[in-house]
Order: structure tokens, then C-alpha cells, then sequence
């Protein structure tokens, strides 16, 4: 538990749980990052699923550089706050399970873009084939588990362990 | 606080809604699900709409961005119901919250910027094709309506911040 000890203490670490804005700000930034790509996401499957099939499918390709620029906002604001409570996240089961529920749905959400890569024709399809509606239906899952996942860590998450003794 | 807006506070505590959360251990928490599923249901659409509104997204027909507001209206739904039972939980709480009046100052003007684009620009913009710009007027309250949003969000997740407090600093 040293390094994340270290972690906690460090100037980054103790902004986030011992300053007054620190710890808003940074919820703040990952609730806006948040909205930004489940958002996107959510209607980028909704669109393969069948929803406004007149739509081009692949106008997507630019909208998902939106969401990945959301899903960065997370990823930069996940990681302060879990500077904040190193210790108590790192044994926290709804935090781990949302760390693989984000990875399952990034990496789902990369491959439903490859294969609209490696298949051109699909930009002219109304209908996308069953495949790539079945990874759709996975990144629905996935984002939305890991938003019930989110919300249980706040109230999941232990009391912080008494300080090591060196 | 007025003697009216303590018994309108205390009627919404007294409701059947307002004691099953409070009773409840999971029900609280499966409403902010709810809320965080429907915002970004409304954050999702919206950035459609309103970045091709702004001329940022232009590789789509304008009707094909607008398809997708049934799901802001259906976010904003969800979010209206799992609302409601925050606060009927918890009154005391959210209405002296100026995080919480700000809020719903804010929804309010984002629902009427909606109302004037709807009926002003709505059926007009509606017909643009792939690239069509649209006039600044549209592109303001596309402009106002992701910030807006965007506001609104940081909002709710600050009235912690704000809980107990009659002002803001």
C-alpha cells in the first residue's frame, strides 16, 4: 500500500481531498465528460440498432471524436479522483467493476468503428448487419453498467485506513 | 423562507412518494442512475443538434440531427420523474440550495430558448442540406443551449457543495 499511500499524499492527491474546489471542480468535469460520451455513444448505437436509418451511419466517425474527447475529460478527472482516495478505491468491488465496464466499452466502441472501417459499404446501408448490431447492443450494456457501477461507489466506498507507521 | 413555501416543503415531505424513498436504501441511488442515464441522453442528442446548428458538423442533412430529439425529450423526462422524487425525499434540502434554484432558473431559460428556436428557425432550418449554414441567430441559441446544458449538469452535481448554504460565496 506504500505507492498509493504516496499517492494520497502527494500535491495532487491532497488537492483533490483536502482543498475546498479541488474535489467539486474535478466531479464537476467528470459529470460533463460523462454526459458527452455515454451521450454519444448511446445515439451512435441507437442509430445501429435501426433509429434514423436515413441517417449515414458513418457521420459518426466525426461525432465519436467528440466522445473521445469526453471520454478523455474522464479518464484525466477519474484519475485525480482517484489520487484523492487511492486506498479506498483500490478495494472498492463497484469501482473495479466500473474500471472494466469502461474498458469493455471503450474497446467495443473501437471495434464497432473498425468495422465501419473495414467495411466502406456500410456508409450507403440503411440497415447494418446483425454483427454490428449485436456489438452495439454490448456497448449499451457495458456504458450503462458502468454508470450503476459509478453511482454505487459513493455509496460502496470504505473508511480510510489509519495511516502506516515508518 | 416564507410560512407558504415551508408547508408546500412539508406537504412534498408528507407525500407517499417522499417517505418510500426515504424508507428505501436502494431506491435513492437507482433514481441518480436514472438521472446520470437521462442527462446524457439529453447531452448525447443535443450535441448532435446543436453542433451541426453550429456549423461545426456540416456532414449531415439538418433533419437527420433533428430525428434525434425524441431522446432529449425522453432524457428530459426521465430526469423530470427522477427529480421529482429527489426532492419530495428531501425538500428541506433542495429548495433553500442556491445551487438548486439556479438549477431550475436555468432549465427554465434552456426550455424557452428550445420554445423561441422551435417556433422561429425550426421549420426553416429543418429543410438544410449537407454543408447549408445556418444564420447566427440559430447558431446563438445552439450556442446557448449547449452551454446551457453543460451548466445545468455542473449544477446538480454541486448542490452538495452548496447544501446548508443561503448564497453562493
Amino acid at each position: 500500500m506504500g505507492f498509493l499511500e504516496w499517492l494520497q499524499n502527494s500535491r495532487v492527491g491532497l488537492w483533490i481531498s483536502e482543498s475546498d474546489w479541488g474535489y467539486p471542480i474535478v466531479l464537476n468535469g467528470h459529470a460533463v465528460g460523462m454526459a458527452i460520451v455515454v451521450g454519444v455513444v448511446l445515439m451512435f448505437c441507437v442509430r445501429v440498432l435501426g433509429y434514423n436509418k436515413s441517417l449515414p451511419a458513418t457521420v459518426f466517425e466525426k461525432l465519436l471524436v467528440v466522445a473521445w474527447l469526453g471520454f478523455a475529460l474522464n479518464a484525466a478527472t477519474g484519475v485525480l479522483l482517484f489520487l484523492g482516495k487511492a486506498q479506498q478505491f483500490i478495494v472498492n468491488p463497484a469501482f473495479l467493476i466500473k474500471i472494466g465496464l469502461i474498458v469493455c466499452g471503450g474497446v467495443s466502441v473501437w471495434l464497432l468503428t473498425r468495422m465501419f472501417d473495414q467495411n466502406p459499404a456500410w456508409a450507403q446501408e440503411n440497415d447494418m448487419p446483425s454483427r454490428a448490431k449485436i456489438v452495439a447492443a454490448f456497448v449499451i450494456v457495458f456504458w450503462l453498467g458502468a454508470i450503476v457501477a459509478g453511482r454505487l461507489i459513493g455509496y460502496t466506498l470504505g473508511p480510510p485506513p489509519p495511516p502506516s507507521i515508518t | 423562507m416564507t410560512q407558504t413555501e415551508n408547508d408546500i416543503m412539508q406537504w412534498l415531505y408528507d407525500t407517499v412518494l417522499g417517505q418510500a424513498i426515504r424508507d428505501s436504501t436502494w431506491m435513492f441511488p437507482s433514481l441518480e442512475t436514472v438521472h446520470f442515464i437521462g442527462l446524457s441522453l439529453l447531452m448525447g442528442s443535443m450535441l448532435i443538434v446543436d453542433l451541426r446548428l453550429l456549423g461545426i458538423m456540416r456532414d449531415y442533412p439538418i433533419r437527420h440531427a433533428l430525428a434525434f430529439l425524441p431522446w432529449a425529450i425522453f432524457g428530459f423526462v426521465l430526469n423530470t420523474f427522477s427529480g421529482i422524487g429527489f426532492v419530495a425525499a428531501d425538500p428541506f434540502m433542495y429548495w433553500p440550495n442556491p445551487a438548486f434554484r439556479l438549477k431550475m432558473y436555468m432549465i427554465l431559460l434552456a426550455g424557452l430558448n428550445a420554445a423561441v428556436f422551435t417556433i422561429l428557425e425550426h421549420r426553416k432550418v429543418a429543410g438544410f442540406g449537407v454543408g447549408e449554414e445556418t444564420n447566427t441567430f440559430t447558431k446563438v441559441s445552439a450556442g446557448l443551449s449547449l452551454g446551457l446544458w453543460i451548466f445545468i449538469i455542473i449544477l446538480g452535481r454541486s448542490l452538495p457543495t452548496f447544501e446548508g448554504s443561503m448564497t453562493f460565496f
